[in-house]
């Protein structure tokens, strides 16, 4: 005789293969582990580009003078050291020079310092129709102004005092504990990594939600509107169906983000090294043991919860109605992480969301991304909120599950639940 | 070894304020094909489910290859059921893997058995095709592989042969015989009364949630009475003229018997007339006929 743990093996086992075979897994799975991949060069490509945009030092390093490409300057008022050789921004003594230089299109901005500038710091800024511009501003502009900033004080400071001025500071931070100790120097990238890796938990969280337990919960609907329900629990018991099911998607679920952390692992310091000023990410084993159980036991009750609404629902379209509330729920505390900036973590919202089990595990996430120290007896409260409500809900689909036997087609009402918990087998 | 595989005994069930089945008795004995008939909403479904513990009945109890229904029993069982479906963006082997290992076979034994059997019901090449790309009438044979795939001793169909083409109704027949032969036991219900004709030795007919008729088929007909006798004679007597309903082929007319007439009354008509008597036959009720004035009074009752 084959027992319940046999048919359990069996069902995991099948469903389990079935779920790595799905396309949309694998298109999933590899999509995500292709974007992080991607973003390394992308990060390169964003931060040379938002350097070359946004460079407010006006330093110009040797080569680099070509941010003032196509900018003219005319010196009215002799403040600035005589022209060098150089190609950008192109000197012309006088304005009228300048503006045929527009004309011909050699440059598209001129900038001419007026007589008075030292006293009064009026520029005449002369441009071709169409130059463009942004609200905030003119990205020339930002860029003459380095410029000017660097040559007025070339030559009156010394290298150390140049570069102090155009850039004044590089901040070290210690913490003071309340008995005076201070902290070694506090890590920015520590703190990055700290707020970024439970958020990225959190969207994991969020996606592998919306697409595996949207697929639990299409095979489930589609068992029960198929009949199929029928031949099942003559060879299985629905509890065993159930577990197996979840946890094959579970494993599945593992997998796929396992895939995703492997490759988050590489990419990740990798994208994080090409940030000027970000340092190399450091992640604290604290952070892991507080992400990856809230994390699993996330997943794990979300995965009921979806098999949950299959076995209630009486259409697919009230099923994929129900994935969005899923991802409402998981959702909510990241939504809402401006509040959680700006309330103290004992307020009754934070508690709320804390010690409710659909959101709690992705509210453990952005409480530690906040950097609030919830104690042990707090996380271990939540979690255990969580994996209860996840075991009592599996009990109570799996006899919902073989009542909706006798239920197909019609809606199924609270009443209906509770007597499919008391009669079912 | 049980006589009986399945023995159902005042099996009652109600949804909400509705009677489904109604005090229903009845059994299966090893090795026959036996037909449960009634037609469209008589409770033949809620039957088999309550026999295969699918649903608890109200009242009354089940014993199933001499157990009560549960799981360890039922590996014993194949079943169809009546609403049919696999997922379907399944793979044919997947999902008939699945369910044959869910019955105890092995993941090689299970893969063995449905390509003997997909060969058998010609689907081998959609081994390895979703179960979407299926017609209906394919899907249908993959689900009744799916019940035959563990060899079971006891096989139950519900409705069975509706959607198929004649094809595919005469395939089934052949295997469900071939399996009757090898020992197993089959159960099946249907309103198509020319199928229970065909392949059942006793029936039970069900209808307005109640067990009209149950036994031997020819018995059951025998027990209807004689309703017409055909002869076959050169003439027809004259006071039997106004009493003749039809003529099934050239030279033959059939009597009803009317209530108070009898065959011997007929036959005394020909042999006073002088009449040479090829051929005298009396005509059984036929299942439909049976199966029609049952329902009717059954209906009318209520």
């Amino acid at each position: 005789m084959r027992g319940p743990s046999t048919e359990f093996r069996v069902i995991f086992s099948e469903e389990f293969r079935q779920q790595l075979r799905r396309p949309g897994f694998i298109i999933f799975t590899v999509f995500m582990a292709a974007m992080m991949l991607i973003a390394i060069p992308m990060t390169s490509l964003i931060v040379d580009l938002v350097e070359d945009d946004a460079d407010d030092t006006g330093i110009p390093s040797e080569g680099e003078e070509a941010f003032l490409e196509m900018v003219g300057y005319v010196d009215l008022a002799g403040v600035l050291p005589a022209a060098v050789e150089q190609d950008w921004p192109r000197f012309y003594d006088a304005r009228d020079k300048g503006i045929e230089a527009i004309r011909q299109k050699e440059i598209d901005t001129l900038f001419v310092l007026t007589a008075d500038y030292m006293e009064s710091g009026k520029i005449e800024e002369y441009e071709a129709v169409g130059t463009g511009r942004n609200l905030w501003g003119s990205p020339d502009e930002w860029d003459f102004e380095g410029f000017l900033r660097y040559k007025l004080a070339e030559g009156e400071l010394d290298t150390n005092l140049l570069s102090r001025v155009t850039d004044p500071a590089s901040y070290q931070r210690f913490e003071v504990e309340d008995d005076g100790a201070v902290s070694d120097e506090i890590s920015t990238a520590l703190e990055v990594g700290e707020l970024i890796v439970p958020i990225l938990f959190a969207i994991l969280l969020m996606t592998a939600v919306l697409t595996g337990s949207g697929a639990l919960l299409r095979s489930v609907y589609e068992e029960k509107e198929t009949r199929m329900v029928e031949m099942l629990v003559t060879s299985a018991s629905p509890l065993s169906l159930m577990t197996g099911k979840l946890l094959a998607l579970w494993a599945a679920g593992l997998i796929q983000i396992a895939v995703w952390i492997v490759v988050g692992v590489f990419a990740m310091p990798a994208i994080f090294h090409r940030i000027p000023g970000s340092g190399d990410l450091t992640i604290e084993a604290d952070l892991l043991a507080i992400v990856i159980p809230s994390f699993i036991l996330g997943y794990l009750l979300l995965s009921v919860l979806a098999m949950f609404i299959a076995t209630v629902v009486n259409s697919q379209q009230s099923a994929n109605q129900y994935t969005g509330l899923l991802s409402l729920l998981v959702g909510l505390p990241v939504w809402m992480i401006g509040l959680w900036m700006n309330v103290a973590p004992d307020h009754i919202l934070a508690q709320v969301f804390t010690y409710s089990p659909f959101s709690a595990p992705t509210m453990l996430m952005i409480r530690n991304a906040m950097g609030d120290d919830m104690s042990s007896g707090e996380i271990a409260l939540s979690l255990t909120i969580v994996a209860v409500t996840a075991l009592v809900l599996l009990w109570i689909t799996a006899r919902v599950y073989r009542a909706g036997i006798l239920l197909s087609g019609q809606q199924i009402r609270p009443r209906n639940v509770w007597l499919a918990l008391r009669h079912a087998d | 070894m049980t006589e009986n595989v399945l023995q159902v005994e005042g099996l009652t069930k109600t949804f909400g304020t509705r009677k489904v089945v109604d005090n229903v008795s009845f059994e299966v004995k090893r090795g026959e094909i036996f037909g449960f008939l009634g037609p469209n909403g008589s409770g033949k479904t809620t039957t088999i489910r309550m026999a295969l513990g699918i649903l608890r009945p109200d009242a009354g109890s089940v014993s199933i290859l001499g157990s009560p229904p549960d799981r360890s029993v039922l590996k014993g069982v194949g079943y169809l059921p009546e609403e049919r479906g696999l997922p379907r963006k399944t793979l044919v082997l997947d999902a008939v893997r699945y369910l044959g290992r869910l019955k105890g076979l092995t993941s090689t034994e299970a893969e063995n058995r449905i390509a003997e059997l997909l060969l058998k019901v010609n689907l081998y090449e959609y081994r390895k095709k979703k179960v979407e790309s299926l017609s209906r009438g394919m899907t249908q044979l993959v689900q009744f592989v799916t019940a035959l795939i563990h060899d079971p001793e006891f096989i139950i169909l519900d409705e069975p042969f509706s959607g198929l083409d004649p094809l595919n109704v005469e395939l089934m027949k052949e295997m469900l015989l071939e399996r009757q032969h090898a020992g197993a036991t089959i159960m099946f219900s249907t309103h198509v009364m020319s199928d229970v004709e065909e392949l059942c030795e006793r029936v039970a007919l069900i209808a307005e949630s109640r067990l009209l008729i149950l036994g031997n088929l020819a018995e059951i007909k025998r027990q209807h009475g004689v309703n017409s006798v055909q002869v076959q004679a050169r003439s027809i007597p004259e006071n039997l003229a106004s009493i003749q309903t039809e003529t099934p082929r050239p030279g033959v007319v059939e009597y009803a018997i009317e209530e108070g007439g009898t065959p011997e009354s007929i036959l005394r008509s020909y042999l006073d007339a002088g009449i040479d008597i090829e051929r005298f036959e009396l005509a059984l009720p036929s299942l439909n006929d049976i199966f029609i004035e049952e329902v009717s009074h059954a209906r009318s009752v209520n």
